[in-house]
């Protein structure tokens, strides 16, 4: 399924782009797995995944996936 | 959604109207208040001139609703409100805005901790430290 996927801060900047739109197969249960796949160059990045803004790497694919986040670490304040 | 977001920094002048505004709440007692400002770190050799916020608004916005739910829980509050620069801070101006209001002391000095550790620690807002040559770092919160 298509998915928009968003990046925020130093995600954003490594991968040169604040979205797209991603095929994800309905197979797929760890979103970071897929992600850092796509982007090998993630691998040693800290991000946490959040799937229709609830933070965690897992989808049980069962439910709509209408986004994708990934947030670098926060530093409101 | 009540949007927590100001476009650059908060100014003494808004911080002021929002307490000024307070006083017909008459049974109010106490008001604390928290303001971060961005500080002046020295970074490999070079001071921070300013921070750039970005965050993921809409989710922002939903966690800021979430942590007043719970803080309004908690803690027995008459008014509370938050507000976060996004966009460029110069060093020394002001970012966050928390403010909270109680009929005693004692409940508006709890809860203002209780809160601005919580937005620091699950807010999805993202600074970009901008160094004296325009270069940058990626600040964490600690």
């Amino acid at each position: 399924m298509r998915v928009e996927f968003k990046y925020f801060g130093q995600i954003a900047e490594r991968l040169g782009k604040a979205s797209e739109e991603l095929n994800i197969p309905s197979s797929t249960n760890n979103i970071r797995d897929f992600i850092v796949d796509l982007y090998p160059e993630l691998i040693d990045a800290s991000f946490c995944v959040a799937i229709n803004y609830h933070i965690t790497d897992e989808w049980n694919g069962e439910d709509d996936l209408k986004e994708v986040a990934l947030l670098p670490p926060f530093a409101g304040g | 959604m009540k949007n927590c977001f100001k476009d650059g920094a908060i100014s003494g002048e808004f911080i002021a109207a929002s307490i000024s505004k307070h006083q017909s709440k008459t049974t109010i007692g106490a008001h604390q208040i928290f303001l971060g400002q961005v500080r002046s770190d020295l970074i490999d050799g070079q001071i921070v001139k300013g921070i750039e916020y970005s965050a993921h608004q809409e989710m922002a916005n939903g966690i800021f609703h979430d942590i007043r739910e719970m803080t309004f829980e908690k803690f027995d509050l008459v008014c509370m409100h938050i507000y976060h620069s996004l966009g460029y801070v110069p060093t020394g101006e002001i970012c966050l805005f928390v403010f909270v209001s109680s009929s005693h002391r004692g409940e508006a000095m709890k809860a203002i901790e209780f809160l601005v550790e919580e937005i620091k620690a699950k807010v999805p807002i993202f600074g970009k430290e901008v160094l004296e040559d325009d270069s940058h770092v990626w600040k964490v919160n600690k």
